[in-house]
Parts: structure tokens; sequence; C-alpha cells
């Protein structure tokens, strides 16, 4: 791939691309760059396509790692806030987060993949598309993006997303799927009208259930209407522990790694997700 | 100098003061001047109600909150936020000293029955007795940590959210907090600070706002600023619907009879905005963060 330094906003915003039968979708690589070789192994059995839905970098070890993972291997990546914030120069990651101390974490982590990210990654991040458009084999017009549509970092969680709220989310954007992560934790809704929403979770970290695997999500447009299934990723959790503390990354983000309970960035979660996590 | 506009980019949260200005507390800080046998604002009825929710769902509305005054002065709000939750994610504002018992029980069955989240603000304002009482009326802190101590053991995880009373996101301040509602056996505290808005008895507290504390148009180029509540929110009374819950019963603020007259720009013209401005974005990130009463 080329150097290209223009704007996102440049870029073409869509392919339209058909695709059909089985779509592998993950986002929140956070630099896991180990859960992400474990994805791009198994992925291929389960689909015939694979798209990344961004933030490559965030609290894990060696950004460079992640990024020319997904280069080398030409994964389609929609650009998260956080690569949008690297590859731009920004001073934060623009997380969304309210806490001060989630913010303190989020700012040392930041620093970390900042410095870490060579210049000619942080030019690639910044030329991320900010949104894929894709036709099914029904003609459906899927959509992917990060946040939500209208927000690189807007939070889409299941319990603060009601149906009449998505509907108009895809009526704006004129599409009928729609494929979404930033939150880290996966969901799916199908709405009255057939019309379908699945968000992702992430590679990168737990999703806050007491399991030291991760989530991605595998589209299905082969049936009726389409439908998403979640596949555990099992990875080498211990190896990215021990990655994690050789480059002094701060505590709480290697025992979510550990642990597979949140730590941090708690104060974004609403009751409901919340309620299910340890902390 | 003319105001400038903040555009209507959509109904995300609809406000519902649905027990109009009644309160049983008398707050020091009640920047809409909520009080015991205030009648300005009558409160609305369970049906009233009902049809809002419906307009709610043809604009497709993200969540529901309701305010007052204090909401459990409405005999009917755990009804209404049963209607709610069977259709939208739900925050409840209140002062926590009527949360006792089977209201609280009943709240958790509507709570448990719903796949979105409801979430009960309760509104305290310093660590101690003694400061909390000072703003809120004497007994209002031990009613109100009672009150949330009550929502967690019936499964809720109740937000405590206070006025800033020590600057800026002071973490020390956030960690009192935590360190009190812990040790009344509330096991996940969650905190959030909120500015103090100087108006209504505030105002008279703290002398209100001068003539510079305006947005000026350049403000509101900054980034940060499409993220004010008037942008995406309301707030439905008896009295019509008003641009947001700080200037409701503000003249000016009411934007017209109907839900569908209210989404229009807003001219910033108000003290309360340059405080809006300075914390709105931080309040309005989390999908939940919402000011208070
Ligand atoms: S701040 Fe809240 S609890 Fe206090 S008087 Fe006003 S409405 Fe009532
Ligand atoms: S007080 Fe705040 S929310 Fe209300 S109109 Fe002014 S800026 Fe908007």
């Amino acid at each position: 791939m080329d150097m290209d330094t223009r704007h996102p906003q440049d870029c073409p915003r869509s392919d339209h691309r058909e695709v059909s039968g089985r779509v592998a979708l993950f986002g929140g690589v956070y630099n896991n760059h180990i859960a992400l070789s474990a994805l791009l192994a198994d992925a291929p059995s389960q689909a015939s396509e694979i798209f990344c839905l961004g933030d490559v970098g965030a609290f894990g070890p060696h950004p460079d790692r992640s990024v020319e993972i997904l280069r080398e291997a030409g994964v389609p990546i929609v650009q998260g806030n956080y690569d949008r914030s690297v590859g731009l120069h920004r001073g934060d990651c623009a997380c969304g987060y309210t806490d001060p101390r989630d913010n303190h974490f989020a700012a040392l982590s930041y620093a970390y993949t900042f410095r870490n990210t060579s210049e000619r990654n942080k030019d690639f991040l910044a030329t991320l598309p900010e949104e894929i458009r894709l036709r099914g084999p029904k003609g459906e017009r899927i959509l992917l993006c990060h946040g939500s549509p209208r927000r690189q970092n807007e939070f889409l969680w299941e319990s603060l997303s009601p149906d009449p709220f998505l509907a108009r989310l895809l009526d704006d954007a004129q599409c009928d799927v729609l494929a979404v992560t930033h939150t880290g934790i996966p969901w799916k809704r199908r709405l009255p009208d057939g019309r379908f929403v699945v968000n992702a979770g992430a590679i990168g970290r737990p999703a806050n259930d007491g399991q030291t695997h991760v989530w991605y999500a595998v589209l299905d447009l082969s049936g009726e209407s389409p439908d998403a299934a979640f596949v555990p990723l099992r990875f080498d959790h211990e190896r990215l522990v021990e990655e994690m503390r050789a480059e002094r990354i701060v505590e709480p983000f290697v025992n979510t790694v550990e642990s597979g309970w949140w730590t941090t960035c708690l104060e974004i979660l609403p009751s409901r997700e919340r309620a299910r996590g340890m902390y | 100098m003319t105001a400038p506009d903040c555009p209507f980019r959509g109904l995300d949260s609809l406000w519902i003061q649905v027990a109009g200005l009644s309160c049983n507390l008398r707050c020091a800080h009640c920047f809409n001047a909520s009080g015991p046998g205030n009648r300005e604002m009558p409160a609305l009825s369970r049906i009233d109600v009902r049809s809002l929710l419906d307009e709610a769902e043809t604009v497709g509305v993200r969540d529901i909150v309701f305010t007052g005054g204090e909401p459990f002065l409405h005999p009917e709000m755990v009804e209404i936020a049963g209607d709610t939750l069977s259709r939208f994610p739900a925050t409840i504002l209140t002062n926590g000293t009527l949360l006792i018992g089977r209201i609280v029980e009943r709240l958790a069955a509507a709570a448990r029955d719903s796949i979105y989240s409801l979430e009960v603000r309760i509104s305290l304002d310093a660590p101690t007795e003694e400061d909390n009482d000072r703003i809120r009326g004497k007994g209002s802190f031990e009613r109100a940590l009672a009150g949330a101590a009550c929502l967690a053991e019936a499964g809720f995880l109740p937000i405590v959210t206070a006025v800033q009373f020590r600057g800026e996101s002071d973490p020390v301040a956030l960690e009192e907090v935590e360190i009190l509602l812990r040790s009344r056996g509330i096991r996940k505290p969650r905190v959030k600070f909120l500015p103090a808005f100087r108006m209504g008895r505030e105002a008279e507290r703290s002398g209100g706002y001068g003539e510079d504390d305006r947005v000026t148009t350049e403000m509101l180029e900054l980034p940060g600023a499409e993220q004010l509540l008037c942008s995406t929110a309301r707030v439905a009374t008896s009295r019509g619907v008003w641009v947001c819950p700080i200037l409701v019963n503000e003249r000016g603020g009411w934007m017209g009879g109907t839900l569908s007259e209210s989404f229009r720009p807003f001219p910033l013209a108000y003290g309360a905005c340059s405080t809006c401005f300075r914390h709105g974005a931080v309040c309005a990130n989390a999908a939940t963060a919402v000011r208070e009463e």
C-alpha cells in the first residue's frame, strides 16, 4: 500500500462492493497483535471475507505490530477514533470517557501508542475511510463504521439502543445492515422491519465477562434475513500479559487481560452492562 | 451582541417533567426553584406520558429522562417507568429520599422485565451530613443514602450526582463519595459531578450570571460544541415543551405546545449557556450523562 496523506474526508467513502455468504467482522484490536494473528488464522474457516471496524491501537503492547499485520494481510479497515487521533497527531484518543481516572489511564496508553507508532503507520491510519459500504446478495445496503454512522466515537450499547433509535440511525445513513464496534461488548438486534444491527465487540480485550477469550462476529447473509454469530477467539493471553508488563503498561489494563473483567472505563457502561461485570 | 444559534440535530433524549416542579425538598441550589407546594407546573398523567412515548417512537428517540421536582412524588411513577422501559432506556433523576420498600421492589421488577437500562440518579451534594444538609435540608443526607442503599440491594446501580463542591472533576472528592457509598453497602458506586447553574435559588445564593457570561459565535465553532444538550434534547412539561432542563420555566426557554414545534435551533442567550458550554461536552459524552433536575 502506498503512502497516502490525504484527509479521510477526501477518501472514497464507499466501494459498494458485493459480498455474500459469511463475512467476518472485528474491531477494537487495541494493539493486541496476538489476538489479531489468532483471528487471521481462525476467520478464514468461518467466513469468505474479513473486515476490521477500527481502533487498531490502545492499551496493548507494540502498536506497530498490529498495524503491520493488518497492512500485510490487506484487511480493509474502517477508521476508529483512536486511529484518527494517532493518525492526525491529536492530543488525546477521543474515546469519550467522562471519569477523570479513566482519562488518566487513557492518556497514558494513548501516549504509549502514539510514541510507538511509526510515522509511516500514522499516515496509514490517517487515511483510513470512516465507513465502508457493501452490498449483500439481496441488495442489502451494508454499512460498516466504528462507533455509529453519525459519530466515530458514539457508543452503541445494547441496553441504550431502542429499536426506534436504531431505525432512525439506519434511515439517516441509508442502510439495511449496520455493523459497529467501539463499546467492546458484542450484541445484535433485528429490527421489526427486518433490518439488522450488529456490534462486533472487540478482539483487544475481554468483554467484561470473566473470560480470557475475546469475540468477533460473523455476519451471515445466506439466510432469509441477515443474522450474526459471535465467535469466541482464544489467544495466548499469558504472552500478552508478559509483553504488557515488559512494556510497563499500567496494571489495571493488564488485570483485565488476566481476569476478563474490566477494571477501567467502567463509568461509560450503562447499568445493565455494568451489572454483569465484577467491578 | 446577538446570541449564536445552537442547531437542533434531532431528538436523542426526551426529558419528561413528570412531577412538575413539586418537590419534598427545597435545595439551596435548585435551578428551577422546585419545592413543596410549587404548583406552577402540574404533574403529567400516565396517559400524557404514553402519548409522549408514542411521539418519541415516531422520531426515533434514544432515551427518556424523568425529572421534576421529585418524580417519586408522582403517584404512578413506577407504572410510568414500566410503560417506558418496554420501549426505551430510561433515567430517573431523584433526590432519593422517597425510595423505600415497596416502591423500589416494584421499580426493580419493571427494570428486570426490560432489555433496556434504567438508571436512577440520586443527588447528594457533599460527602458529609453537615455540608450536604446545609444545601439540601436537614435529614436529606441520611434519607438519600438510605434510598441509594435500598436501590443497590434491589439490584440497581444508582448513580450519585453531586453539584461540584470543590472545583472540576476532583478525583479526591470522587473517591470520598465512593468510600461513603461503599460504607453503606453499595458495592459498585457510581458518582458524577455536575456544574452548578447560577439560576433559580442558586442565583440568589451565588449572585447569578454577569453580562460577559455568554456563549459567543466563535465558541460555538469549537469542537465539542455540538454536544450541548439543547442540540439533541427537549423537555416536555404540562406547560408545553422547553429547550432544555436548565431553562425550564425561564422566559425564552419555551419552544411551543408540542414536541414537533420545538424541533428548531435555539439562540444561546443565557448565562447558564456559558456554564453548559464549559461543562456540557463532558456531561454529554457518556450516553447516560445528564444534568440534574
Ligand atoms: S434540586 Fe432537586 S431535590 Fe432539590 S429542590 Fe430542586 S428538584 Fe427538589
Ligand atoms: S442552558 Fe445549556 S442546554 Fe440549555 S440552551 Fe443553554 S446551552 Fe443549551
